[in-house]
């Protein structure tokens, strides 16, 4: 079997049992749910109030992609040895570096499905509401939320291998959702530590990825302000996102390749 | 490969969970206003107002729900940057938002333009040459609505701000200052609206004098609006002149039964009475003193006026 194909049926088998087991649309109708609350309020009767509902789906559009995500990515690489369906596709001539990245192109193609189905919610919800799609922006923001979820994904299957698939979960969702907290301690705390307590930090600074850099939404929000990044900019943040998924991405392929079957 | 589970029991877990939230729904008997924030003075009503459902379930964490939109109000308004807190303890007392509102309608329609105000105030991510980070740090800038803060503050249109207060005071009817400034901000587009949103902030704090100046100054603007568009105009203003004036009465005679005795020259005493308490409470009485003499004469503003100067030794005739 050619190497792309062979990548290509990995990742295409991920992403259709994740589509098929229905927990993308759970998450995207507990998602669409919250934000359909969130429009429902009546705002003293005023019309053409559009910030509250781009905030509030966007926020919850990242966070619910970021949940499947994690739930796909810390799952498929133990369960291969759980379930023992992995011997049959080692049996074939298949390096398992290229099975990891198929695993993982495939949690990116379902967490891309889960964020193409949130965006046919709110691309109509915004037009409803008359708001500017600020696409410029939009489309960056897209964008980078695809480069985190790749960051996350190869950051969620390095979990997976050090711990055990529910601590793996734990430990990546706080990561996720603590990230910005974290960051804002260091900036706090290097002002206050010694040197031993600096060095720390910004080893934790460069160690853990910064999903921080990857949310547009704030720009998105006020579009009618700022304007849309430069492209050195997005090709740094590309490279950011490249570097790090690769790292990680590595050290999982690295510990699956020692695993003993 | 996984085994896919019998057909008829693939959407169990969905059921289970529909029929947990409309179950704990339908008798938590949800509703924000029956429930009281941690600033309600009288223990004993606290009390009976938390023993019910969602107060046991977030507890003190509505107030810091609505704390944080109160700051997310803030960001919303310098185009999203995040600042540290800026404004001073006066500047959230109903008189002087009603000011801060009035500065800020002169950049409406124009986001984007420098104001002087407030340069200087630190954002919450450092500039250059205090960010440790190096090139994360100068991404982060780009990323994030970032401005040098030696530059004057970007100020946008505050009718964007407003579903925060409508959401925070339902989360916690009792969080007085998002109705005051929510109440401020909804006036500048819809009066009425402003109006009846003060007057559910009173149904619900019946007690908070700050609603009270916060309705009289309201009734003073529209009179200002009224005495200058319409015809009879002087009738109208008449009107809501009085209808203030009873407004800031009633807040002051609040004021001043909630008043603790041991307030220090900075405004603040026990009980947890602040400067911001201090600030419009001495409002009302001066309020309630100026607009008797327009509507009652002079000697009935002295009447007034000596009965607040023993609170208030710096009001002045």
């Amino acid at each position: 079997m050619k190497r792309g194909r062979a990548l290509w049926v990995i990742a295409r088998s991920v992403m259709l049992e994740a589509i098929r087991r229905k927990e993308i649309y759970l998450l995207v109708a507990a998602c669409l749910l919250l934000i359909g609350l969130a429009t429902s309020v009546d705002f003293f009767g005023l019309g053409g109030l559009v910030k509250f509902y781009r905030e509030t789906a966007l926020r919850l559009m990242g966070t619910f992609t970021a949940l499947a995500v994690v739930l796909l990515a810390v799952r498929q690489l133990p369960r291969e040895f759980e379930q023992r369906t992995i011997y049959p596709l080692l049996a074939r001539p298949l390096p398992r570096g290229l099975f990891v990245l198929g695993k993982g192109l495939g949690v990116l193609g379902a967490a891309l499905f889960c964020y193409a189905l949130f965006m046919l919610i709110y691309v109509p919800g915004m037009w409803y509401l008359e708001g500017d799609l600020a696409w410029r922006l939009l489309g960056q923001h897209i964008y980078l939320q695809v480069l985190q979820m790749g960051l996350l994904t190869s950051g969620a299957f390095l979990l997976s291998l050090l711990f055990s698939p529910d601590a793996a979960l734990t430990l990546g969702l706080l990561l996720y959702f603590a990230s910005g907290l974290i960051g804002q301690v260091a900036l706090t705390l290097y002002e206050l530590t010694n040197a031993a307590g600096r060095l720390l930090l910004y080893t934790a600074t460069y160690a853990l990825p910064q999903f921080v850099l990857f949310d547009l939404s704030g720009k998105v929000l006020h579009s009618e302000i700022w304007s849309p990044l430069s492209w050195p900019v997005m090709a740094a943040l590309t490279g950011y996102a490249m570097v790090y998924s690769g790292l990680y991405g590595w050290g999982a392929y690295a510990l699956f390749r020692r695993r003993p079957l | 490969m996984t085994t896919p589970r019998p057909r008829s029991r693939r959407w169990w877990p969905l059921a289970v969970w529909v029929a947990w939230l409309v179950a704990g729904i339908g008798s938590a008997r949800i509703d924000p206003a029956d429930y009281a924030g941690g600033r309600v003075r009288d223990e004993e009503e606290r009390i009976r107002r938390n023993s019910s459902a969602l107060a046991a379930m977030l507890g003190e964490f509505r107030t810091s729900i609505s704390d944080i939109m109160f700051i997310k109000t803030e960001r919303y308004l310098h185009g999203g940057v995040g600042y540290l807190p800026h404004h001073s303890e006066s500047a959230l007392t109903a008189e002087d938002l009603a000011d801060d509102v009035d500065a800020h309608q002169l950049e409406l329609g124009m986001p984007g333009d420098d104001e002087e105000e407030h340069a200087g105030v630190p954002t919450i991510i450092p500039p250059p040459h205090r960010d440790f980070r190096g090139w994360i740090g100068t991404l982060h800038r780009e990323v994030r609505p970032w401005r040098d803060p030696r530059r004057a503050h970007i100020h946008t249109d505050g009718r964007e701000l407003l579903p925060w207060f409508r959401v925070m005071t339902q989360v916690d009817p009792q969080y007085v200052r998002g109705y005051v400034a929510g109440a401020f901000w909804l006036a500048q587009v819809d009066r009425e609206a402003a109006l009846g949103f003060i007057t559910e902030g009173l149904q619900h704090n019946p007690d908070a004098f700050q609603l009270y100046v916060s309705l009289g100054l309201l009734r003073l603007r529209e009179a200002r609006a009224a005495a200058r568009d319409n015809e009879d105009g002087l009738a109208v203003a008449n009107t809501l002149w009085k209808l203030a004036r009873d407004d800031f009465r009633r807040a002051a005679a609040l004021a001043l039964a909630q008043r603790p005795d041991d307030v220090d020259d900075d405004g603040f005493g026990s009980g947890g009475w602040g400067r911001y308490h201090e600030n419009d409470a001495l409002t009302a009485a001066r309020m309630d003193y100026l607009l008797t003499r327009e509507t009652e004469g002079a000697s009935a503003a002295a009447a007034r006026l000596e009965r607040y100067r023993h609170v208030f030794p710096e009001l002045e005739p």
